[in-house]
């Protein structure tokens, strides 16, 4: 993509973003209903975890304070993956497939893949970033670590290129409704092994999977490996196999996607 | 110059066949059979700059596959398309700001939001400078009478307001292409009619090629000089609307008014009788023969009024597409 054309998606994602706030605020109960449901969540698998903490003092290697930091992570991908994209995109994308709504997705002058993706925002779930950001600092407090600029912004680095990664297997895994004929679950068995994979420690699997988790369905990018290196455990050149590997999935979630449209069939009217 | 141009376009589609019932779709669990069809069977035809052309066909012909194909919705499965120089399957932004698609059963408008909301954003995607975003709006909000509705939630509009709506969001870039599918319907006699004369202003004032697909005989002879006939895939006729009747129509209509009662019986002697109700007529006769079977009946009958007519161009191409032999 040129420049100019990543300055024309970011003015279209950011009016995408207004009109989510317009019509989310339509309907006032239903935000506020939807963000203690959240909260409910994040107070249960923080008490969760702080009753596994009671009878040991660390899970795989990590102590309470650790797991805090990697919840927090955790919270920013929920936050921005499923307010992003999951929600009100992937999720319905079978859907679209099927329906033959996806028509007027492509008849944009915009890359598709991006539309698809981030069209309706789901953004009461950003208030999540609070609760995650505090847990961050307190885990960080309790570990009794300090971090530097360096650290903070490689930790960035490798959580943004974790985000993108966690992004386009599930995009990858949506894509496979071109080559079936309707399948309504599909979006949700990613989320079943991602959620899973990285709610907890990367450490908690046996070594051969852990390997897979790393580098070939590279879900460890996603909590544990930025949780790693904010707390300095890691080195910073993580940021840099971080970006490589969002570099190679967003590559071929495109290719995926394209390679499916081909095989789009559009629905009859 | 011809703005479109297409050459032996195929698309086919798969389709999966279940025996009826439960126990059918037991069968079709674990053994499947799938069957081409041809939705569209090497099809060409070329569109000049500024023409209006209208599909018309049956159901299930291959007429919106072949606008989703032109508009780069389809992988054509052979074939060269061409439009204004693009391939359209290559779906270059470039080529999506000069075109436009309007399916008249599905909408584009956000539903929650009026329908402005949906024009803005259209501004964004198409990155239309302001000054000439708002000229084209005023333009299309005043042809099309939906000033009052601008702010109105879309869910709560008719489905005219909505479909006019529709077309501003589709026409905002002021598209060098339009495809219309089947633009009128679901629409009041009133509503069509307006729908037409604003798809006839459109073309004369923006100048732009349109082709539009319809159910409505109507709206295709009120707007279009040519007219492309698609039947199970295929083009079966290309040309202008006239031609229609002198190619397929064998017979013309002779509509007699009486003075006084008369044997139908004897009246079933001279032609054909397709209609009598006292005092009118409306008689089928043999193209050749026309003049003379008027002339009996005005030597026999005691005939007021008397007028030979071609018939009606949706009788025909019922006609033609219940199977009558074409050539």
């Amino acid at each position: 993509m040129q420049p100019g054309e990543i300055k024309h998606h970011l003015k279209v994602f950011w009016k995408l973003l207004e009109i989510s706030f317009m019509t989310k605020m339509a309907f006032r109960f239903n935000f506020l209903f939807g963000y203690l449901i959240d909260i409910g969540w994040l107070l249960f698998t923080l008490a969760f975890f702080k009753v596994f903490y009671l009878n040991v003092s660390e899970i795989a290697g990590w102590d309470y304070g650790e797991i805090l930091v990697l919840l927090g992570v955790y919270w920013i991908y929920q936050s921005l993956i499923y307010g992003v994209v999951v929600i009100h995109n992937l999720r319905r994308l079978p859907l679209r497939i099927w329906n033959g709504e996806l028509d007027f997705y492509l008849l944009k002058p915009l890359n598709s893949q991006f539309l698809v993706s981030c069209k309706e925002i789901w953004f009461p779930i950003f208030l999540n970033l609070i609760p995650a950001v505090i847990f961050i600092f307190q885990g960080m407090g309790i570990t009794e670590r300090s971090f530097n600029l360096s650290q903070i912004l490689a930790f960035l680095v490798t959580t943004l290129a974790g985000l993108l990664i966690v992004y386009a297997i599930w995009f990858m895994a949506v894509c496979v409704t071109f080559f079936l004929d309707k399948v309504d679950n599909l979006p949700y068995l990613p989320q079943a092994l991602i959620d899973y994979v990285t709610n907890y420690p990367i450490d908690i699997f046996k070594t051969r999977t852990r390997f897979i988790l790393t580098w070939f369905i590279p879900l460890a990018f996603v909590t544990s490996i930025p949780a790693r290196v904010l707390l300095g455990q890691l080195n910073s050149i993580y940021a840099l196999w971080a970006s490589l590997l969002a570099g190679i999935f967003i590559f071929f979630s495109h290719k995926f996607w394209r390679l499916g449209l081909k095989h789009y069939t559009s629905a009859s009217s | 110059m011809s703005v479109i141009e297409v050459k032996n376009l195929q698309k086919f589609y798969q389709v999966h066949k279940k025996e009826p019932g439960l126990a059918g779709s037991l069968k079709s669990l674990f053994k499947r059979k799938y069957e081409n069809v041809k939705a569209v069977d090497k099809i060409s035809f070329s569109i000049s700059k500024g023409e209006l052309v209208g599909f018309i066909g049956p159901n299930g012909a291959g007429k919106t596959t072949t606008l989703k194909c032109l508009s780069g919705l389809l992988y054509p499965d052979d074939g060269k398309i061409e439009v204004l120089g693009f391939n359209p399957w290559d779906r270059k932004h470039e080529y999506l700001k000069k075109i436009s698609l309007v399916m008249g059963q599905k909408n584009q408008l956000w539903w929650d939001l009026p329908p402005l909301e949906t024009f803005i954003l259209n501004r964004e995607i198409y990155e239309i400078p302001k000054d000439r975003w708002q000229q084209v709006l005023d333009d299309l909000v005043e042809l099309l009478d939906v000033s009052a509705i601008l702010n109105v939630q879309v869910r709560k509009l008719s489905l005219g307001q909505r479909m006019k709506c529709e077309l501003i969001a589709a026409l905002l870039h002021s598209p060098e292409v339009l495809f219309l599918d089947e633009p009128t319907i679901g629409l009041d006699v009133v509503m069509q009619k307006k729908m037409r004369e604003f798809i006839r202003v459109y073309n004369q004032k923006y100048k732009a090629t349109i082709i539009l697909t319809s159910h409505y005989m109507g709206d295709v002879q009120e707007l279009c000089d040519r007219v492309i006939i698609i039947d199970k895939g295929r083009i079966i006729f290309d040309g202008q609307l006239q031609e229609i009747t002198q190619r397929y129509a064998d017979h013309k209509l002779i509509k007699v008014i009486f003075s006084k009662h008369i044997d139908e019986v004897k009246l079933a002697a001279v032609a054909e009788v397709k209609e009598y109700a006292y005092p009118s007529a409306v008689l089928r006769v043999k193209r050749g023969a026309s003049n003379a079977a008027a002339a009996q009946l005005l030597k026999s009958f005691p005939v007021a009024d008397l007028n030979i007519e071609e018939p009606q161009i949706e009788d025909i191409i019922r006609e033609v597409f219940t199977g009558k032999d074409l050539a």
